[in-house]
Order: C-alpha cells, then sequence, then structure tokens
C-alpha cells in the first residue's frame, strides 16, 4: 500500500470515528498505564533511598549468589525448554505414530502444574522415603535408604529439571502452532530439491519457527523467574527468594527493592533477546496456502521410541505428580475430612481472581480498545507499557505497590480520622484491594492482547458501516464489537482467572493479614515441612489449571487444526493467542508481518 | 542452466486413498522423455495426489511408479524424495522465505562445491532474468518474479523431470499467457520431461503435448489436444472443453435425430436415445427459408471478434447457443434460418436430461 492510500485511509477513519470520543479513551488509557507503570517507578524510587551500610553487605554477600543462581537456573531451564519443547512440537507434526493424536493435546497438561506444585509434590515423590526410592530399594531388595544413591531433588539440579518439565508447554505450543503454519509445500520441495529428512528440520524448519521458539523460550524464563516457591522448596537462591528474604525477613525495603530492580533489567534483556531472535520475522508470511506436509508413519521400535519420548514429559510433568496429589488428597481427606478452612480459601481464592478478572478484562479492553480506535503511536505505546506488567514478576510488584499503597492508606486513615475521628485502617492494602490491583497489573496483557488480535482481524468497514448505518461509537463498540470479540474476550477471562488463582509470589506479599489462598496455604504447609495437608489445596489448584488446558486441548484435537495449520477457526486461535499473552504471543507474527 | 537429460515417467496401476475417500483408483500413465503432459481436470479429482505420488512425497497403497526405467515405488521399492532427482513447482511456489533468492536456488545443490553451485544458480536466476535479485528475499518480489525463481530452483539441480502444479494459477491474468508462453519455452528448450497439474482446459491445450484428462480418481481419456478436443470419448470430456448445445436425440445406424435436425456422426455411437452436442460456433445464421431450420432470434451479444446469440428453435427446451463472426446475422426479434456445420455435431448415448451432479462446464 503507498502512503498516500494509507494516509487517505487514516483520514477516513479519524473522520468517522470523531475525534470527541477518542480523547476520554485516549485518557482513560494513560491512567491504566500509569497504573501500570506506578509499581515501576516506585520501586526505583524506595531503591534510590539507599539501605546506609546494608547495601554494600548485600552487595557483597546476597547479591552475587543470587544473580548467579537466578542465571544458572534461567540458563539450564531454558535448554530444557527449548530442546524438550521444539524436538516435541516436531515429533509431533512432521511424524504420525499410535497415540499421537492424544499427545496433541497430552503434552499440554503440564500447564496444569504451577511451579510451586510440582516442585511441593517431588519433594515427597523423591524423599528418600518417599514411593520412587521406596519402589527402587524393594526391586533391588535394599533395605537401608542410606544404600541407595539417588539424585537429590533439593538442588539447582532438581529445580532446573523440574521448571523445565512443567514450562516447556509454552515452546511446545508456539513453536508447534507455527510447524503447522509452515506450508507443506515447503518442506516438501526441500524434499525434491535433495534434503533429507535430517536437512529440511534443520535448514528450513528450525530457521522458520525460531521467532515462535523464542516467544515460548521467553513465556518460560519470566514464569521461571517468577517463581518463588520452587526455588524456595529446592534450597535455590533465586532473585526472587531473595527479594522475599531480604524484605519479610530482615525487614529491610530498600534492598529489596534494588535486587528487584536488577531483576527487571533481567526481564528487560529477556524482552530483547526475544524480539532480537524475532527480528526478521516478516518472513512467516509466506505461506499463503497452509496445507499440513504429510507426516511420517512410524513403525516397529521407532513408533515405541516415539511414543516413550512423548510420553515421559507427561509423566513426569504431569501423572506422577497428579496421582501423587490425588493420592496424598484422598487419603488426607478420608483421614481428616474435608476441613473448613480449605472451603474458605477456595472461596478466597474464587472470590478474589474473579474480581480481578472483571478488572483485568474491563482494562484491557479499554487499552486494546483506544489503539485499535485512533491507530496513532501514542495509544498503541500506551497498550504496550500496559501489557508490561505481565512481565514483571510478583515479588517486583509487590514491593513496587505497597509501599506506595501504605503511603497512600496512611494518609487517607489520617484524613479519615482528623475529619470523621474515626479509625479507618489500612483501606487499599487491609482489604485486599491491592493484591486485586497487583492481578490486574499481572493479567491485564491476557486481555489486551486478545483483544487487540481480535480487533486485528475484523475489517475496518465494520466500524464504518456501523457509524453510517446510526450507531454511536459506544453503540458500535456494544452492537458490533463485543458481540464479534466474544469469543476472545472468554479465553481472556478464563486464563485471567485461572492465573489468579495459581498467583503465589505477589499474593504471598499482599495479602490482608490472616487470609489466606490456596496457593499461601499450600506455601505454608510446604515451609514448614507438613506436606500431606496441603495436598488438598494443591490438587485444588492443578484442578482448576486443567479447565484451559482441556478447552485448549479439545480444541488443539480437532481435525482442522491438526490439518489446516494456520486457518483455525477464532475461538482456537483466541486461546492460543491468550496462552501467549501481549505482545509477545505467536499469533501475532503472521499478523504484524502482513503489516 | 546445465543441460539436462530427459527421463521418462510411468505409473501403472496408481491407487490411493486418503482415510476412507479413493483418490486414486487405478491410474496408469507413460510420460515419454522430453514430453509434455498435462493432467488435467477439476479440483479433488486426484491429479495433484499423481505429482505427489511421482515426487515421492506421498506412498500410494497400489501400483508402481517407474523413473527412467527403474521403480522408485512399488510394493516393495520405495526411493524417498530426495533421492529421485525429479523437480517439483508448487502452486505457492513454496520459496523458502527465511533464505535469499540465490540461496533458494542452491539449496538443491548442495552436493556440488560451493563455488560450482553458486555459478549454477548464477545462470538459472540469469535465464529466469532474475539476476539482479539474488540477494532479495522472496517477500521482496512480486508473485511473476516468485514464480520465475521457483523455476530456476526447480530446474538448477537438472532434474531429468519437472512436475508442475498449478504453476500459473497464482499469477493474474494479464501476465500469466505471457509467463506460460517464457517457461514452456524454456522448458522445451532444456528438453525437460514435464508432468503439469491445470484444471484450465485453454491451458491444457496450449502447452501439452498431451492431455491426460481426469474424473474422479480415473484418468477418462489421454491423446493430443486436437483428439481431446474433436473427439471426445465422453459427455463429461466433450463439456470439459467445450460449451456445448445438448439436445436430446436418437440414433439410428450412425445418424442421429433431434429438434435441430439429422446428422451423420463421424464418430460412431451406439443405437437408440443419445445426447447431441453442437458446438456453438459451427452454428451459422442464415435469411429464413433458406434453411430447414429456423428459429427466434431472442438475444445478441457483442464480444468483440464474435457475437453471441440465443435462437429459440421448436422442439427443444432450451435456445440454441451460437457464436457467430462479428456483424453477420439478425437482430433480437426477428426470425432466421440456422445453418449447422455437421463437423461441430457430437453424439453420446444416454439422455442429457439427467443432469450430473457436478458442474461440468470448464472453468478458468
Amino acid at each position: 500500500m503507498s502512503s498516500v492510500t494509507q494516509n487517505l485511509g487514516f483520514r477516513l477513519r479519524t473522520s468517522v470515528i470523531g475525534s470527541r470520543g477518542e480523547g476520554a479513551w485516549i485518557v482513560s488509557s494513560a491512567v491504566i498505564a500509569l497504573l501500570v507503570a506506578a509499581p515501576v517507578i516506585a520501586l526505583a524510587v524506595i531503591a534510590s533511598r539507599g539501605s546506609g551500610d546494608l547495601w554494600p553487605h548485600l552487595l557483597r554477600t546476597v547479591f552475587p549468589a543470587t544473580v548467579a543462581d537466578t542465571l544458572i537456573m534461567l540458563a539450564g531451564v531454558s535448554v530444557i525448554v527449548l530442546t524438550l519443547g521444539t524436538s516435541l512440537a516436531w515429533l509431533l507434526t512432521a511424524y504420525e505414530f499410535p497415540g499421537r493424536r492424544i499427545f496433541e493435546w497430552a503434552l499440554l497438561l503440564p500447564l496444569a502444574v504451577p511451579t510451586y506444585v510440582v516442585a511441593y509434590a517431588y519433594l515427597d515423590l523423591m524423599h528418600p522415603i518417599g514411593p520412587v526410592q521406596s519402589a527402587i530399594r524393594a526391586i533391588f531388595g535394599l533395605s537401608d535408604p542410606q544404600a541407595l544413591w539417588f539424585p537429590e531433588v533439593r538442588s539447582m539440579a532438581g529445580c532446573i529439571f523440574l521448571l523445565g518439565f512443567v514450562l516447556y508447554p509454552y515452546v511446545y505450543l508456539s513453536t508447534r502452532a507455527m510447524f503447522l503454519m509452515q506450508a507443506g509445500s515447503i518442506l516438501e520441495v526441500a524434499r525434491t530439491l535433495g534434503a533429507g529428512r535430517r536437512r529440511v528440520f534443520f535448514r528450513v524448519a528450525l530457521p522458520l519457527a525460531r521467532p515462535a521458539m523464542a516467544v515460548g523460550a521467553s513465556l518460560a524464563l519470566m514464569e521461571a523467574l517468577n517463581d518463588i516457591g520452587a526455588s524456595e522448596f529446592l534450597g535455590v537462591q533465586t532473585m526472587s527468594v531473595s527479594i522475599y528474604s531480604t524484605w519479610i525477613n530482615r525487614s529491610n525495603l530498600p534492598g529489596a527493592a534494588q535486587i528487584a530492580l536488577f531483576m527487571l533489567l533481567v526481564v528487560v534483556s529477556l524482552i530483547l533477546i526475544e524480539r532480537w531472535a524475532r527480528r526478521n520475522q516478516r518472513y512467516v508470511s509466506m505461506a499463503q496456502r497452509a496445507r499440513r506436509a504429510t507426516p511420517r508413519r512410524l513403525t516397529g521400535w521407532r513408533a515405541g521410541a516415539a511414543v516413550a519420548f512423548a510420553f515421559v514429559p507427561v509423566l513426569i510433568g504431569f501423572l506422577l505428580p497428579a496421582a501423587y496429589l490425588t493420592n496424598a488428597a484422598i487419603q488426607r481427606i478420608s483421614f481428616a475430612g474435608f476441613s473448613s478452612s480449605i472451603l474458605r480459601e477456595i472461596a478466597n481464592t474464587m472470590t478474589f481472581a474473579a474480581i480481578a478478572t472483571a478488572l483485568a478484562l474491563t482494562l484491557g479492553f479499554v487499552v486494546a480498545y483506544t489503539a485499535h480506535l485512533s491507530r496513532r503511536r501514542f495509544p498503541a505505546g500506551l497498550m504496550r507499557i500496559a501489557s508490561l506488567g505481565y512481565a514483571i514478576p510478583g515479588t517486583v510488584l509487590a514491593i513496587g505497590l505497597l509501599s506506595p499503597l501504605s503511603a497512600f492508606d496512611n494518609m487517607l486513615g489520617d484524613l479519615i480520622e482528623s475529619t470523621t475521628g474515626y479509625a479507618a485502617g489500612l483501606l487499599l492494602t487491609g482489604s485486599g484491594a491491592a493484591l486485586i490491583y497487583a492481578y490486574a497489573v499481572r493479567f491485564m496483557a491476557i486481555s489486551a492482547g486478545s483483544v487487540e488480535s481480535g480487533l486485528a482481524k475484523l475489517s475496518p468497514s465494520l466500524d464504518h458501516a456501523s457509524r453510517t448505518l446510526g450507531q454511536t461509537a459506544g453503540g458500535t463498540v456494544r452492537r458490533v464489537h463485543l458481540p464479534l470479540l466474544r469469543p476472545a474476550l472468554g479465553a481472556a477471562a478464563l486464563l485471567i482467572f485461572v492465573d489468579c488463582m495459581k498467583e503465589l509470589p505477589a499474593t504471598l506479599l499482599l495479602r490482608p493479614l490472616n487470609f489466606e489462598t490456596l496457593a499461601t496455604h499450600l506455601y505454608a504447609e510446604a515451609s514448614r515441612g507438613a506436606y500431606e495437608d496441603g495436598s488438598i489445596a494443591a490438587l485444588c489448584i492443578v484442578l482448576f489449571g486443567l479447565i484451559p488446558v482441556i478447552l485448549l486441548a479439545r480444541l488443539s484435537r480437532r481435525p482442522s487444526l491438526a490439518h489446516d495449520g494456520g486457518a483455525a477457526r477464532p475461538r482456537d486461535e483466541a486461546l492460543t493467542q491468550a496462552m501467549l499473552p501481549g505482545d509477545i504471543s505467536a499469533g501475532h507474527i503472521p499478523e504484524r508481518a502482513e503489516r | 542452466m546445465s543441460r539436462t537429460t530427459a527421463v521418462s515417467l510411468d505409473l501403472e496401476g496408481l491407487a490411493h486413498k486418503f482415510g476412507g475417500t479413493e483418490v486414486l483408483d487405478g491410474v496408469s500413465l507413460g510420460v515419454q522423455a522430453g514430453e509434455v503432459v498435462t493432467l488435467l481436470g477439476h479440483s479433488g479429482c486426484g491429479k495433484t495426489t499423481i505429482l505427489r505420488i511421482a515426487a515421492g512425497l506421498e506412498r500410494p497403497q497400489a501400483g508402481r511408479v517407474i523413473l527412467a526405467g527403474r521403480e522408485v515405488t512399488g510394493p516393495a521399492v520405495f526411493v524417498p524424495p530426495e533421492q529421485r532427482g525429479v523437480g517439483l513447482m508448487f502452486q505457492d511456489y513454496a520459496l523458502f522465505p527465511h533464505l535469499t533468492i540465490l540461496d533458494n536456488v542452491m539449496f538443491g545443490l548442495q552436493r556440488k562445491q560451493a563455488s560450482g553451485a553458486r555459478a549454477i544458480a548464477r545462470q538459472a536466476l540469469a535465464r529466469v532474468g532474475l539476476a539482479a535479485y539474488e540477494n532479495d528475499y522472496p517477500h521482496m518480489l512480486s508473485g511473476g518474479e516468485q514464480q520465475r525463481v521457483a523455476l530456476a530452483r526447480a530446474l538448477a539441480p537438472a532434474p531429468g523431470i519437472l512436475l508442475m502444479d498449478e504453476p500459473f494459477s497464482n499469477l493474474d491474468q494479464r501476465t500469466r499467457e505471457a509467463i506460460r508462453e517464457e517457461t514452456m519455452a524454456l522448458l522445451r528448450e532444456q528438453k525437460t520431461t514435464v508432468l503439469l497439474v491445470t484444471h484450465d482446459p485453454i491451458e491444457a491445450m496450449s502447452i501439452a503435448d498431451r492431455i491426460a484428462l481426469m474424473r474422479s480418481g480415473k484418468i477418462v481419456q489421454i491423446g493430443t489436444p486436437e483428439e481431446l478436443y474433436r473427439h471426445p470419448n465422453s459427455l463429461f470430456a466433450a463439456r470439459y472443453f467445450c460449451d456445448f448445445n445438448e439436445l436430446d436425440g436418437m440414433a439410428q445406424d450412425n445418424v442421429v435425430t433431434c429438434a435441430a435436425g439429422r446428422f451423420v456422426l463421424e464418430t460412431p455411437v451406439a443405437n437408440g436415445p443419445c445426447t447431441v452436442c453442437i458446438r456453438p460456433q459451427s452454428i451459422s445464421l442464415v435469411v429464413e427459408g433458406v434453411s430447414a431450420l429456423n428459429g427466434n432470434v431472442q438475444t445478441r451479444r457483442f464480444l468483440g471478434d464474435a457475437d453471441l446469440v440465443t435462437i429459440a428453435i421448436e422442439g427443444a427446451p432450451k435456445p440454441l447457443h451460437a457464436r457467430l463472426r462479428a456483424g453477420y446475422g439478425a437482430a433480437p426479434g426477428e426470425r432466421a434460418g440456422i445453418k449447422i456445420d455437421p463437423a461441430g455435431v457430437l453424439a453420446f448415448a444416454g439422455c442429457s436430461s439427467a443432469r450430473p451432479q457436478e458442474k461440468t462446464r470448464a472453468r478458468g
């Protein structure tokens, strides 16, 4: 399109939309972006205050170890998720073997197991007198627990291994979508040009999938960085853990803030690496007619090997921990019944998740819709800022939020007390509003991303038609866009809800006093070394986490996705898009490339 | 592009199913070295599957593929595509988006030394007039240029046979014919064997030495374009190449009688009810009364080099369509005499009123 026609399109667009409404949208967007940016700004202010003599101490003792641990952990996890995710994606796209259709969705199941839950489960599973080691000893006839050497789960290696096996689905999901999108003809033409399967994979399929691998890996690493439970249970001193202990145990807020700022630096470099890996993504859009390449049928031992290779991640990442949790929960319930505290925690968790979902959905819609309405740089930038919350680790967010909110609370409390004489207490932090705020900031990217990609698929002439048919801007939203965006919004709502339920680090730091969710309950039990009681909470979290995974799995199991690849239906896309949210969604790649 | 040694291709009794649906049902076809054969048929008739089987991208349930006298697909043999030395061109060109034009063309030259490969690739690009674009990426080129890169890439390894799947259908109408001419001239010069898939009868006739017409997984007729056009062996084949006027008739000893008159047939037909097909261009108008057959001119459309006229005649449910030389004949509403050249009349046993389900009018 020439610049002339583009400008013309722009003028037409703004002239129909009108500028009266647009201002209000942009102001709202700016406020939302500011709300997201506020904790980061606050963090910088706290950190700059310095912590006196503590800072050099921190720099000498805590800092090098925690940075080294974090980077080793990230490097290890990225190796596992990339090899596992990419090889599984290729195996399930290029080959046909017994059970492939089942593995296609079963490989997503570990997504339902949060990192702290898998660590919690394996601590007990792999305990010297736990089921796995006992079974091995029974097989070899050993009686002394000392007699069997077994790799220690409470270690860096154990942490990397477990995180890798629950986080690989991010790479698997995005890379497989890319493999499916690659026109079969491209792979086939390489064969007729004399390239064997190996060369086709390394010279054609893999380079083309690189952007998707980067997207998936950066999401997995952000999860790993955000994790607090698994690293702490397994004795790895990551930055999340250090922030928590510096703040809570040493009451050193500026020190924690400084570590948090450094952690943000790591996040930013992750995003930059991911951007860099996608720099030439334009070419991805080349596949005009995506017909999937005919998968090669494996037989004999090859088929067996394929099944085994696909089964192991499902076993380690889902089946074992889920079976353990189910068993432990059943034992616990039959022994002590279903405690009322669990029911209260479920209610707490769901209430907070529901409120936060509604808020995140609304705010995400506003920023994405504003960017769509005006198509200028500024609102689009606001949306990017609003979506950045997804990359801010929960501990960092909590630190950034807590002190400005406490200050506000104190000010407000004083004001109320001085005018009415009534002690209001901590309005925001005490009521859990701070936690809702944190959830909304962290997960707004999901709804904003879904709405953005949903709107991008709608023709601009829909707006024009609606407006020329007498609808106002608001009426167009209500009667045209919202109904069309329903699948995108539904998928986003589901994911935000479940993500809120699973959230641990921010919840841990921002919840009101004596307020427990399923996740914090589990954390407390595990920290005390009381494993049985946490199993019910852990099982509940996994079961809720399964809902979006099952939905995604059901969609991806439909033959049309398997065979048309890129030509997936809207609901399908909405969910995949929402799973890989915001700016870093694989679904965006072809769209952006077309522009 | 180095001179290729054209090879022959023989397909014997190919049968293939996708899931439960039969795609190919006993297809046999021989393509001689250096020959250009087109597989012609509606979409879904199995023609692309034949190409894929010949290239080794698909393994049929039954049948054999023999390339240059050597069995490459058979009950006990399967040579993978990378070892067959066949060139394949896709409808969407399937250029590697992450490689430059030169790297795309060099992709199939991996067994040669890098410098030699580069020289061959450059030569191939020069041959299609794209030498200046070697460092560009595919998305930077127009559709026609992409098509030529795909051609250069397919021909660079000097395959003995080139398989082409609708190679011109993604081009717009204006450039299509020119690029088709260029491409085919190049291929004839290279003396490459070509098996080309298309649904367009005009395209098939303009490039093929022989056409294999397909219908639901079977080859219904093989022959030169002229044979298929003049002597179609079925109503389906006839309809594919021409929009005939179809009338119910009765055949008796190679003479058919229908509402448009009696005709002696060149090609024999069984006695009994039959469908009489009259080419629109073999109908001409004369002054009323000169001919035994007269009718009412209903419409007249000016098409430049011809006029399209519809004439209602007695005993026929639908008016006849006639394609007349421009500026000759009567105006709508007038009566005119009708002359029909018997060379343009064909007959097939069976009634046309039993309409077939599929749309048989030639497309494109």
